[in-house]
């Protein structure tokens, strides 16, 4: 395998805000975080040579979505799919496309507007399949709460106040970011009383469901540095897919579903190209698919930030808050900023860029180091897992 | 010899009790079954064979009917659908006998004369009844659900069929028209002095007559009655000993289960049966079946049973009234808004092996076990090269679970939604649905569960079933 490092950089970005965005459409989103970007890089809709767009459900076919919102004519444009990962696939393959030499100014660009379905909670897709689990993503989670609950031996109201602790910890992170969904720092006790969604999974063990878009407008390392403006390079991309289907009834007896496998070789990969030997100390922050808190908490432990089963010793010694050696999710994370499946993985990206560029406001870290994106599509037993590490230009 | 050579029922976990069946004031006594959100007549026939054949190879057997007045379906056989799914062979004899509160007996009778031709060495009977009547009715009150089952043959025989009688009346007093999904009663004055009362007591002072036996000589009478005042003259008029000679008719912990409920109360019978005893079964309706059966030494091989007797004895109380109307979709709810899932009949019939029999493939180069069944091995990467195992009969147990509050879709009429991950003894892992599993903070890691085939209640009005798990009853 070969490496992306400090081919392609992040010269733009853009992000909406997260929430529930009734006055806004599909367009508006990609409108309003492209133009963003634009600004950001100091480029306008005719310098875009070419289009990646993410996108999972909110959109019929094709990248047109976005040539139409934006109106960039007869370009090429690229859609692309891997369930909540697809935001950090358009960057992935966009990167790609840069570092081939094809294109010099490309839009990466990854949307959803879920509000406008009505559902209280992720689903999960339908299935033309007659034995597929139908349900809510909370309740596919909730069994690895139990299982890891049950193999650590933690008592239910222990592991109960550590994945509390999780959703406390992005909440406070998230009240200080002004475009999350939910600015509202809570209590433990919120969390603990919270109404039960999914066994042992209450209302704060779940990430909401959110419209919104965001957008990097990325270039080659040397272009940028031509450029002479502040950017991040891209370090490393990680990818790994699954090959079981959970929803098919599709299980298999060597599944762990206390740790997140794809997760472990998508960071390998991104840690390899980065030379990243230790990332407990050589990543400054990382935004991770905190879809539910029993997720981030296993999410620690497969990306090497601890041994397994030691994750709730972390959470207990606050490692990963902001004042943390390692902060998890500085801009409140899936949790709190808001989970529009399609654009998460580049809102991650978002935040790193801000954290590189000094521009993170009340959530600034002294040294950021290098900033790790993860995100995870699927349910324990499958999953499409991304890791995308930037840092900075020197 | 034919006769009886196993015997199992099902009655399902759900009860309610008859006092609280009321809108206003206090109801009745006693509690009746109730049939989970994901039951139907297929579903309980299928478990009550399952109990009947515990420990048996079901591909010896070569017919099954299968007798009900609630199908699912006014067209497509529930017989073949349960075939399938418990992996009979495909060229048995399969047919459904509904439309009378007697077809289970009469299914007996036809099943034993199939054996008695020649044309089947095992034919399988069922019995199973969903009983629904109008809300607040004296039927729904004195109603039940569950099934029977009765493996009919000419060895191992448990009970001989010793001789029958049948008589036919086109007398209507309980009837269910085609576009109903209610059961209609006349006035009782009128059904039992004219109906029930007479023609019960004609066909059974008729059949012992022709079977050459009096009153004395049967060990025990079962017989259905549409309620236990009315049930209780007929062994009096026909001087049987209400206290020692007449089989229980259980209204008081199962209520009556319609066409299931006469074979339901002979496998009660037969439960405590010794051998040597005479049994002398009834069932009314649309006239009367009466068949006698002699028990021989081989009923102490059919003791391990869960039985009527023995399902009674596990249940959950419904909380409420509504919670029963809301079972039987009599309740309407506020749907949460998901995708509507579309129903995949091809895909279904494609990969019935799997779904409908439950078989894993095993690779014939590394062995490793697989759910569905895979062409490429994921161990050894092997292609199309594996056999067929069966998961059905294996122990399991459960990995994970959760209880799922989000997809209040209607047809999910008892949320929250249970899933699973369990583990077959063999090796194999699946992910499914989890039903009757009562409080899910009382369930534990590990704890054994079995299988039971139940409806897809999402998949609206398409014929769709899967294997789910629950806790070992």
């Amino acid at each position: 395998m070969g490496t992306i490092k400090d081919k392609v950089a992040i010269i733009g970005m853009g992000c909406t805000n997260f929430g529930d965005l009734w006055k806004k459409g599909v367009p508006d989103l990609i409108i309003d975080c492209a133009y963003e970007a634009y600004e950001d890089a100091g480029v306008g809709p005719k310098d875009i040579e070419a289009v990646f767009v993410g996108n999972v459900s909110s959109s019929m076919w094709t990248g047109a979505t976005v040539t139409e919102a934006l109106q960039l004519d007869k370009i090429p444009a690229t859609r692309v799919e891997n369930n909540c990962a697809t935001a950090a696939e358009a960057l992935r393959v966009g990167a790609f496309s840069v570092a081939a030499g094809m294109y010099d100014t490309v839009l990466c660009v990854g949307f959803e507007k879920l509000k406008d379905y009505g559902s209280g909670a992720l689903e999960m897709p339908g299935s033309l399949h007659p034995i597929s689990v139908v349900g809510s993503a909370p309740a596919s989670f909730a069994k690895s709460a139990v299982q890891y609950f049950e193999k650590y031996k933690i008592p239910f109201d222990k592991g109960k106040e550590i994945l509390s602790k999780i959703a406390v910890k992005n909440h406070a992170n998230g009240a200080l970011h002004p475009k999350a969904h939910f600015r509202r720092a809570i209590t433990l006790e919120t969390a603990l009383n919270a109404p039960m969604i999914a066994w042992p999974l209450g209302l704060f063990d779940c990430c909401p469901v959110t419209d919104g878009a965001a957008c990097a407008i990325i270039t080659s390392a040397e272009k940028a540095r031509a450029m002479k403006k502040p950017h991040v390079l891209i370090k490393g991309l990680g990818l790994a897919v699954g090959r079981i289907d959970p929803f098919k009834g599709k299980f298999r007896s060597d599944v762990d579903i206390t740790f997140w496998d794809e997760t472990w070789v998508a960071a390998q990969q991104a840690y390899e190209q980065a030379d990243v030997k230790d990332p407990r100390k050589e990543i400054g922050s990382a935004e991770v698919h905190d879809c539910f808190t029993i997720t981030e908490l296993i999410i620690y432990e497969s990306l090497g930030f601890c041994p397994r089963g030691k994750g709730p010793e972390e959470v207990d010694k606050e490692s990963f808050t902001l004042k943390g050696d390692l902060p998890v999710n500085t801009d409140g994370g899936l949790k709190s900023f808001g989970h529009p499946v399609g654009a998460s993985g580049l809102r991650m990206v978002y935040e790193l860029y801000n954290q590189q560029l000094g521009r993170a406001g009340e959530r600034q870290l002294k040294n950021p180091k290098l900033g790790l994106a993860h995100s995870q599509g699927g349910t324990p037993g499958m999953f499409q897992a991304s890791v995308t590490i930037v840092g900075p230009a020197h | 010899m034919i006769g009886i050579c196993s015997y199992g029922a099902y009655v399902p976990l759900y009860r309610l009790a008859r006092e609280i069946m009321v809108l206003e004031g206090k109801g009745g006594a006693g509690e009746r079954s109730v049939a989970g959100a994901d039951e139907d007549a297929l579903t309980m026939a299928i478990d009550a064979i399952l109990d009947c054949t515990k420990g048996m190879d079901r591909g010896s057997i070569e017919g099954l009917l299968n007798a009900t007045t609630s199908s699912p379906f006014a067209e497509k056989q529930i017989a073949a659908a349960a075939a399938a799914a418990l992996d009979f062979k495909d060229n048995i004899i399969a047919a459904d006998i509904g439309h009378s509160l007697r077809a289970g007996l009469t299914a007996v009778k036809l099943a034993a004369d199939t054996v008695k031709a020649g044309s089947a060495k095992k034919v399988m009977v069922t019995a199973a009844d969903r009983r629904l009547g109008t809300p607040l009715s004296a039927l729904e009150s004195n109603g039940g659900d569950g099934a029977a089952a009765l493996l009919l043959g000419d060895k191992d025989v448990i009970a001989s069929i010793e001789g029958f009688y049948s008589f036919s009346s086109d007398f209507t007093d309980t009837w269910r028209p085609a576009t109903d999904q209610f059961v209609h009663v006349w006035s009782d004055r009128f059904a039992v002095a004219e109906g029930y009362q007479p023609m019960m007591q004609k066909a059974l002072a008729a059949a012992m007559k022709k079977f050459g036996v009096e009153a004395k000589d049967i060990t025990k009478l079962v017989y259905s009655g549409p309620d236990a005042r009315t049930h209780g003259s007929i062994a009096t008029a026909l001087k049987f000993d209400p206290k020692t000679q007449v089989q229980d008719p259980l209204f008081n912990m199962l209520g009556n289960t319609g066409a299931a409920f006469p074979l339901m109360l002979l496998v009660a019978a037969l439960e405590k049966a010794k051998a040597g005893d005479s049994i002398l079964v009834a069932a009314y309706g649309d006239g009367v079946d009466v068949m006698l059966l002699k028990v021989t030494d081989a009923i102490e091989k059919a003791r391990d049973r869960h039985g009527v007797l023995g399902y009674l004895k596990s249940k959950k109380m419904l909380p409420s009234y509504v919670k029963y109307l809301r079972l039987r979709h009599l309740f309407f709810v506020e749907s949460s808004r998901m995708t509507p899932i579309t129903p995949g009949l091809a895909q279904l019939w494609r990969e019935r092996d799997s779904m409908y029999k439950l078989h894993a493939s095993k690779c014939k180069q590394c062995g490793w076990i697989e759910f569905p069944i895979r062409r490429i091995c994921p161990k050894c990467y092997s292609k199309d090269d594996y056999e067929q195992v069966k998961l059905l009969d294996q122990k399991v147990k459960v990995y994970s679970f959760s209880a799922d509050t989000i997809p209040t879709i209607p047809e999910v009429t008892d949320p929250p939604l249970g899933r699973a991950i369990i583990d077959f003894e063999g090796g194999t892992r699946m992910e499914l649905e989890m039903t009757d599993f009562g409080n899910i903070q009382d369930l534990k890691v590990g704890q054994p569960m079995e299988m039971t085939f139940r409806r897809l209640e999402r998949q609206g009005d398409v014929a769709a079933y899967a294997w789910k798990c629950k806790p070992v009853r």
